[in-house]
């Protein structure tokens, strides 16, 4: 049941309590008053009777005609008060018209007495007749005030009896109607308590960033209704959360991709397409980064010219595809023999260059050309052909032969062709101070 | 706080009242469970509406009520219920005072617990010719069917006293009750000083009134619930029969139709004969100087006519057991 629905009942139940209670003290007024009434009217009646009775007696003294006036007033006032309708219940009515029996009696033996009074015959029979009226009208008297004492009697039962009973209904109604309320608010307190409390373990929860857990409830009222919204906002609060985790996911992803792109790109910027191995700008950022750091250390390097020979009778007789392939064996073949920090690349057609870095004698430079030399000759096979290649070399030392890339680059280029020129050698040393000697021949 | 909570709730509740009533109802109930006890108590009745308390006890269960286990004996008048209860044939009678004036001057083992109906209009002069005699002085040398030494000639000689004409010529002429009516019917006599119901049963024969004159108030007939001194009753049950006759009383006083319809069907009389002098009835139990009074004066006449030993002369207070209906009624005064 809903708060607001249960405040309302209290409300309503306490209307009743006090509708109930100022009904009660109306009944009871009117109860106090009818009994008042009853009494007053009874203590009236009791004085009319003595009055009555007083009369009688001095009627019976003086028998004379303002004796019977005086009788008559009383005998009617008596009637008169007894024929007025007050609030009598049947019993208590059974005695009034008893009364009034008895006023009638008294009227009849009035009557009766008055009636012969005139006429008396002896003394004797006079004295036996006042005798005989005495005590008809003693009797009367003394049943009208037993009578009395019963309609007193019966009055102050009626009024016990009734409020008691009054007493005891609303006493019942009041403790049942408290207790209900007592019971009722403290119900609607315990639930009202027991859903803040959990509304409150809730809202904590979520402030520790649980966003998993739900508030149970198991009524219908406002708290419940909050409850339920708040569960609803914890799901909706979930779900945005996962969907920013997923839009992160999808950020890294695509960041991921880029620097790949990214990388592939300065790979293919640095790299000749064909064999993979350094291209000529990559190649000279290298080994420019390795002849400064040579150069701070005092280290010598070498680098190699290569020009291959009959390559471009095997590129017009096979065709630029078994040319391409030469090429890129080659290349794997200089790749795979060469140290870590020697760096190789292509500068084109068939021209490769070779960084020999840190040489320390200049026997080691002659070592690595004869190594090289052997590796290009090697017979190469590609489907069904077995070709086999040369090479002159020009060979170009730091510092010997140039403190930069592009001094070295053109001494090596230079000593290649020296090479080239002159059959008889393979590889050939720059000439000092940019002059060309020839360190050996095959 | 879950349904079964609440419901758990009401139900203490509606057993903790339901637990008061029964207690109360229990605790107002043990005290007249203590007066247990199934005795039985026999009562000689007059066939008589006056005997009405007692019909309407036995019929109502209110003797039951209190638990009294009462038979009711019943004869044809108050002298025949009188006669059952000193030969020890019942424990209680019912008779009108005239009976026990009488007696009082014979014995003073008996006692009147009290009086429970009165009349003030039982005893009546009736005649075919009533209207002859609306002027009392016309009574004069009439014959007037009366029976000797009852409520009937004492009746009489009262309205004479009162009406100041005793010094009339009469001509009294003594019958049994069952006399009274054959005679004025067959002119044996002018008027008859009779009770109820012959004046209801002359009222069958005639279109008007049969009463001479409203003779309301000048004789009041009781009758009495009288018992013997040293009896085996004891005052217990004599309360308990007195609350049953007040019971009754009420009952009467509440439900009249229902009352008379009771008393019609036990007596096996007509609805109307009950109702001609039901009104003239006051059911009550009393035992004030008004019936001492009554029956002083009775037996004042019954002197001055010889119709008792004069050397008798009786203490009427010895006659009437005033302390048990004072008892009675300051127990249910609640005092």
């Amino acid at each position: 049941m809903m708060l607001s629905k249960r405040l309302k009942w209290t409300a309503i139940l306490c209307a009743m309590l006090t509708l109930i209670v100022g009904l009660s003290l109306i009944q009871v007024h009117n109860y106090q008053q009818q009994i008042y009434r009853q009494l007053n009217y009874s203590m009236k009646l009791q004085l009319s009777i003595d009055s009555l009775r007083s009369q009688l007696w001095l009627y019976q003294e003086y028998t004379d005609k303002q004796g019977l006036i005086e009788l008559n007033n009383r005998q009617a006032e008596l009637a008169a008060e007894l024929s007025q309708d007050i609030d009598w219940d049947v019993q208590q009515k059974i005695i009034i018209q008893n009364l009034n029996r008895l006023n009638t009696n008294v009227r009849a033996l009035i009557n009766t007495q008055n009636s012969n009074h005139s006429t008396q015959v002896d003394d004797a029979s006079t004295l036996i007749a006042e005798r005989l009226f005495k005590a008809k009208y003693s009797m009367v008297i003394e049943e009208m005030t037993e009578e009395m004492f019963n309609l007193h009697q019966l009055s102050i039962k009626h009024a016990k009896s009734k409020q008691q009973t009054l007493l005891w209904l609303v006493g019942a109604v009041l403790l049942v109607l408290t207790a209900l309320i007592t019971a009722w608010s403290f119900m609607t307190l315990v639930r009202f308590r027991h859903g803040l409390y959990s509304l409150n373990q809730g809202m904590e929860a979520l402030a520790s960033g649980d966003l998993t857990s739900r508030i149970v409830f198991s009524d219908d009222d406002e708290l419940s209704a909050l409850a339920s919204n708040f569960n609803s906002m914890k799901h909706s609060l979930t779900q945005i959360t996962v969907k920013k985790d997923s839009l992160k996911q999808e950020v890294d992803r695509q960041t991921h991709k880029l620097i790949e792109q990214q990388d592939r790109l300065i790979f293919l910027a640095e790299h000749d397409e064909l064999t993979g191995i350094y291209n000529r700008r990559a190649f000279i950022k290298k080994i420019d980064n390795a002849i400064a750091r040579d150069l701070r250390s005092d280290d010598q390097a070498a680098l190699l010219f290569i020009d291959l020979n009959k390559f471009k009778q095997i590129n017009d007789t096979l065709g630029h595809s078994i040319g391409d392939e030469v090429i890129v064996t080659l290349a794997q073949r200089l790749m795979s023999n060469l140290r870590a920090t020697d760096i190789v690349g292509r500068l084109g057609g068939d021209e490769f260059v070779v960084w020999l870095d840190l040489i320390a004698e200049p026997i080691d430079i002659d070592q690595k050309l004869t190594q090289l030399l052997n590796l290009i000759k090697q017979p190469i096979n590609i489907g069904p052909h077995t070709l086999e290649v040369g090479a002159s070399i020009g060979v170009s030392v730091l510092p010997k032969h140039g403190l930069s890339s592009r001094e070295l680059i053109s001494a090596a280029d230079t000593a290649m062709y020296q090479a080239k020129a002159d059959n008889s050698i393979e590889y050939c040393y720059y000439a000092g101070d940019h002059g060309i000697s020839t360190l050996a021949n095959s | 706080m879950s349904a079964s909570f609440k419901n758990c709730v009401f139900l203490i509740f509606g057993i903790s009242i339901l637990c008061c009533i029964v207690s109360c109802d229990f605790s107002a109930k043990s005290t007249s469970l203590t007066a247990i006890s199934k005795e039985k108590i026999t009562i000689a009745v007059s066939n008589t509406p006056l005997s009405a308390p007692f019909f309407i006890a036995e019929k109502m269960g209110f003797f039951a009520d209190n638990n009294l286990n009462v038979e009711l004996v019943r004869f044809d008048g108050g002298v025949k219920c009188f006669n059952a209860l000193i030969n020890q044939q019942v424990d209680f009678a019912t008779s009108s005072e005239t009976v026990v004036m009488f007696n009082s001057f014979k014995r003073t083992d008996f006692s009147v617990i009290a009086s429970f109906v009165e009349s003030d209009n039982d005893v009546k002069l009736l005649s075919l010719t009533p209207e002859k005699y609306r002027q009392l002085n016309n009574i004069a040398n009439t014959r007037i069917g009366i029976v000797k030494g009852s409520a009937s000639e004492f009746f009489l000689d009262t309205l004479l006293i009162m009406y100041n004409k005793t010094h009339l010529p009469i001509d009294r002429v003594y019958l049994t009750s069952d006399q009274l009516i054959p005679a004025l019917l067959n002119d044996r006599v002018d008027i008859i000083s009779a009770w109820e119901p012959l004046g209801y049963m002359l009222s069958e024969h005639m279109s008007q009134a049969a009463d001479i004159i409203n003779s309301r108030g000048l004789y009041h007939l009781s009758f009495n619930l009288i018992g013997l001194k040293h009896t085996s009753v004891d005052e217990k049950h004599k309360l308990a029969l007195l609350k049953a006759i007040s019971d009754a009383t009420v009952y009467t006083h509440k439900h009249p139709k229902h009352a008379q319809k009771i008393i019609s069907q036990v007596l096996n009389i007509t609805p109307s004969q009950i109702e001609y002098s039901w009104a003239d009835y006051t059911f009550r139990l009393s035992l004030s100087n008004a019936l001492f009074s009554n029956i002083q004066t009775q037996s004042q006449w019954a002197i001055d006519n010889q119709l008792v030993p004069v050397e008798n002369r009786v203490d009427f207070r010895q006659v009437f057991d005033r302390k048990l209906l004072e008892t009675f009624n300051n127990k249910e005064a609640g005092w």
